[in-house]
Formats: structure tokens, C-alpha cells, sequence
């Protein structure tokens, strides 16, 4: 049931004492003249949404009903906005790492620009000084809640890429076009600020299978689909079609419910650190736990005592690096049914832990000997039939996992369980505390598995 | 640009010596819907500048492993194996 899924309620932005006219009924204006339409069965709200703005049904809608279709005009992109000629003879410039920064070019130009086409569209954006993420918290706070989440170590080198490419390409870019990007929005804050409104609220489009190999696709807005929240569990996509963006129910929804569109298999981390939310345990079924790839070969060293031994297991470890089975960055992904990254984890556990001989053979046959064995599958009802060896090592592998947490489990499990603690909690406490126990849960839950 | 015949003398396992073989490209067969849905993690993925709002996240690698099917060519032996080689951005057979 919806209600079960919900999460619990951001207190969003206070009204600012700015008595604008209802911004929902200006952008719904707006939806009518670019041709945005909704259907009557939806509705944009406040109330009865997990967090901010959401879409509730107002009427029960079945699987397959269009909710509302955007043109591809109405998106707001680097193709669309008032500078695309421009962004596009610039492109060379504007290249980046990232390659986000005409889009958000895009955003700067159009967020000073006295009548943009897209202005409704922005007044229903959230606060900017608002934003959740963790980018946003001071660092020592982020470190502290966060520890061995995965997100620090990912936020600090988007603050760094951040920075970097506004002081080489954004800054120099808008001062050569002073006309185009008025001094307000010439802000390394604001850049910040757009850089974490576009992880919230950007679409990218997929590619085709066959064009697996090309770049892929430039994030870019689409109004009245960003409204929508995010469960795993949801009951509406957004689909892709030549002339409009269509957003789609996938499941009944009954009257009153909101309607929840998916930002793809999200584990709580990747949903805090690019949307800042998580699911509340156990919602999240798509949640995951990272075992870094050199924690395994640590965990293996650990078991070796003497050079020799340890020589054997670099060559073992140059090996899987050479069939890009591993990397020094890489890491495992555990998920509460099975192993995600099971081709990677199977063949580590298998080199790792074969006999000297068996390895000197099979590194002369390339790795090709033979053909992948059912028994290997990672699934939950499988791992604690593996191989005994295979089992230590990954025991071992998780327990030295689970020692990067300032915390074990029980802590956790203790605040968790405790309502008067937990509701004592800063909302940004409880987000963390999610996000480790997700992590911890799957990670004892594979140690079990291993016994 | 990788240029492979379309047959070699390669060792049968089950002959027990070099026999021709003949040589195909490896075509995976159509992808199952979970298999489709099968995350990248790499994990510049996510982040700035990685995915956002993407259901099907992308390889990461701009090139595959090309896979060789190995057909024994003698009659009575109709063993294959695969073997793979290198990455490249062009294949070719013949």
C-alpha cells in the first residue's frame, strides 16, 4: 500500500513572506500554452506528498493511462534555451569532464533573463538555499554520519570537479558574455547550488542498445515530470517517444495516493548523495552495499604468511586486472537478494582461491577454460552453497568492510529501534542512519550467508 | 582494426589435438528484461557529470571483448569453445 511506502514528510521551504500568487496554478498556466498536457486525474500538490511538490492521482488510474506527455519544445535544455546557437558554436570551450556545463550554461542564462520562457517553470523549483544534499553539509558532519557509506569520498570529488570547471570554463565563459549573464548569477554558490538541482532533477535519455558505445545523452529538464518523487517500489516511467516525453502509470493507483516515478535502481546512497532523500528501512529493495575490490585482496593477503604466498596473490590480482574483472577504484555491489556485480565477484573468488597449479594453467589458457558453472550463480540461496574457501574470503572480505564504519550494527539498530531517539534525531541524522543500516543490514546478512 | 580467419587449426579438447576450426563471431542472444536492467558500477556513474534519472545505466567501456566461437571441423567432433581476445573498435573475419 501506498501509505506504507511513504516517507516521511520533508518540512519544505517556508513561504519566504513572499506573497507570490499560488505558483502551481502560474506553471499549470504555463503547461497549457507550451502544450503540457495533464490529465485531469492528476494533480499538483503539496499535500499528501512525501517530500515538497508532488503529483497525487484524483481519481484511481490503471497500469498503461497517460498521466501527462511533455513536447520536446517544452524541455529546457542546452538544445532549447535562448543561447542554443551560441552553446552550440561554443561547444569545444564548454567541454568538460562532466559535460554538464551547457546545460547548466543554459540554466544561468535563463535564470537571469527578465522574461524566460521557462520562468513559471522555476517558481516551482525548491529553494536553492535549501537543497538537501550532502555536498551541502559541512564536511565534518558529512564525514561523521556518512563514514564508510561511500558518500564522502563521493562528495568531495564532486566538490572538486564543481569548483574546477566553474574557474576554468562557467566564470570565464559568462565574463566574456557579460549582455548574456547578468554579475548575480556569476556565483560559485549558484553553480553549486544548479549542479545539485540538475542531479535532483535532470533526465537523461537512454541510449539505444546499439549505441551502447557512443557518449551518453546530456542531462536535461523536463517540467511536470520533476515534480514527480521517487519510490522504488512506484507506479509510474517516463517514456521516451520522437515527438514528446510521456509519463506513464505502471501499476493501479487509487485515488488520493501520489504517484511515484522511478530515478532508476537506486540504492539509499546513490539517493542521498545525487537527490538527497533515502528510503526509510525497508523500502528500498533496490539498496546496496559496496565491498571495495581491494578490500578483497586485502582480506586474501591477510591469509597469506609467507612472500612467496603474497607475490602469488599480486599475480593472481594483475591477472583479474588484466581481465578487467577488478580495478584499484572498483567495488563489489551487494544487493539483498543477490550479488549485482556477481561476473566480477565470481571470477575474483575463483582466482583468488584456486590452487597454484590450477592458476598457472589457467592464466596460460587466458582464462577461457572453462564454461561458467551453475554452482558459481551469487543469488542468496546459492552463496552458502559455494566453495568453503570462497566463503572465508568473502567472510573475511565483509568483516574488514564493515570495519570502515565509525559504528557497528547495533548502534544503529538501537537508534532505529528506539522512536522517542529516533524522532529526536536531526532530519539529517536520520537520513545517515538510514543509509548505514541499509549497508550494514545487507553486509551481515551476506555474513550469515557465509557461515 | 582486428582481422581474424575464418578458419585455423586451434586444439580440439575433445580430439585431443590441432584440428581446423571454424571461426564465428560470439552474438549474444536477446537480452532477458532482468539482463537488460543490469546496472553499470562503475562508479563514476553517479555524481556530477554521471547518470541521472536513467533507468538502463550504460557500460562505461566504449569497446567489447570480441568473442570467438571455435567449431571443430572434423566430422565426428562437433566440441566449441569460446575465446576471446582483445578489445577493439573494429572486427573482422576473413
Amino acid at each position: 500500500m501506498a501509505t506504507q511506502a511513504k516517507r516521511r514528510r520533508v518540512a519544505g521551504p517556508a513561504g519566504a513572506g513572499d506573497p507570490d500568487p499560488d505558483p502551481v496554478a502560474g506553471f499549470l498556466s504555463w503547461c497549457r500554452r507550451v502544450g503540457l498536457e495533464l490529465s485531469p486525474k492528476v494533480a499538483v500538490s503539496r499535500q499528501g506528498t512525501v517530500a515538497g511538490y508532488g503529483m497525487v492521482a484524483q481519481e484511481s488510474v490503471q497500469p498503461g493511462e497517460l498521466l501527462f506527455a511533455v513536447p520536446r519544445a517544452a524541455l529546457l535544455s542546452q538544445h532549447t534555451c535562448s543561447i542554443s546557437g551560441l552553446l552550440e558554436r561554443e561547444r569545444g570551450a564548454l567541454q568538460s569532464q562532466s559535460g554538464w556545463v551547457p546545460l547548466l550554461l543554459a540554466l544561468l542564462h535563463e535564470l537571469q533573463a527578465p522574461a524566460s520562457p521557462w520562468s513559471p517553470y522555476f517558481a516551482l523549483w525548491p529553494e536553492l538555499g535549501r537543497l538537501e544534499h550532502p555536498m551541502f553539509w559541512p564536511e565534518e558532519q558529512r564525514r561523521q554520519l556518512l563514514q564508510g557509506t561511500g558518500v564522502p569520498e563521493a562528495v568531495e570529488k564532486d566538490l572538486a570537479n564543481i569548483r574546477s570547471e566553474y574557474y576554468s570554463i562557467v566564470l570565464p565563459f559568462m565574463e566574456a558574455h557579460p549582455d548574456l549573464f547578468s554579475p548575480r548569477v556569476r556565483s560559485l554558490e549558484l553553480y553549486h547550488q544548479l549542479v545539485a538541482l540538475v542531479m535532483a532533477y535532470s533526465f537523461q535519455e537512454p541510449l539505444e542498445e546499439e549505441e551502447d558505445e557512443k557518449e551518453p545523452n546530456s542531462p536535461l529538464m523536463v517540467p511536470a515530470a520533476d515534480i514527480l518523487n521517487h519510490l522504488a517500489n512506484h507506479n509510474a516511467n517516463l517514456e521516451y517517444s520522437p515527438n514528446c516525453l510521456r509519463m506513464v502509470a505502471t501499476q493501479p493507483i487509487p485515488k488520493g495516493h501520489e504517484i511515484f516515478n522511478t530515478y532508476g535502481q537506486m540504492a539509499n546512497w546513490q539517493l542521498i548523495h545525487m537527490y538527497g532523500f533515502v528510503e526509510p528501512y525497508p523500502d528500498n529493495t533496490d539498496d546496496t552495499a559496496d565491498i571495495q575490490m581491494v578490500t578483497v585482496r586485502e582480506a586474501a593477503l591477510q591469509g597469506t604468511k609467507v612472500e612467496a604466498e603474497k607475490l602469488l596473490l599480486y599475480e593472481r590480482w594483475e591477472f583479474l586486472c588484466k581481465l578487467e574483472m577488478v580495478g584499484e577504484e572498483g567495488a563489489f555491489v551487494i544487493g539483498r537478494k543477490e550479488v549485482l556485480t556477481e561476473e566480477e565477484l565470481t571470477a575474483t573468488l575463483k582466482v583468488l582461491c584456486m590452487p597454484a597449479e590450477e592458476f598457472r594453467e589457467f592464466k596460460d589458457q587466458d582464462g577461457w577454460a572453462d564454461d561458467k558453472k551453475e554452482e558459481d550463480s551469487l543469488t542468496i540461496t546459492n552463496i552458502p552453497k559455494l566453495k568453503a574457501s570462497w566463503r572465508q574470503l568473502l567472510r573475511n572480505s565483509v568483516l574488514l568492510t564493515l570495519q570502515t564504519y565509525a559504528t557497528d550494527l547495533k548502534a544503529d539498530q538501537d537508534l532505529l529501534s528506539n522512536k522517542e531517539v529516533y524522532a529526536k534525531l536531526s532530519w539529517r541524522e536520520q537520513q545517515a542512519l538510514q543509509v548505514r543500516y541499509g549497508q550494514k543490514m545487507i553486509l551481515h546478512q551476506l555474513l550469515e550467508l557465509t557461515n | 582494426m582486428v582481422n581474424v580467419p575464418k578458419t585455423y587449426r586451434a586444439f580440439c579438447k575433445k580430439c585431443g589435438k590441432h584440428q581446423p576450426h571454424k571461426v564465428t563471431q560470439y552474438k549474444k542472444g536477446k537480452d532477458s528484461l532482468h539482463a537488460q536492467e543490469k546496472r553499470c558500477y562503475d562508479r563514476e556513474q553517479s555524481g556530477y557529470g554521471g547518470q541521472t534519472k536513467s533507468i538502463f545505466w550504460k557500460m562505461a567501456k566504449t569497446t567489447k571483448k570480441i568473442v570467438l566461437r571455435l567449431g571443430c571441423v572434423e566430422p565426428n567432433c562437433i566440441s566449441m569453445r569460446m575465446l576471446a581476445i582483445e578489445r577493439c573498435k573494429h572486427f573482422e573475419l576473413g
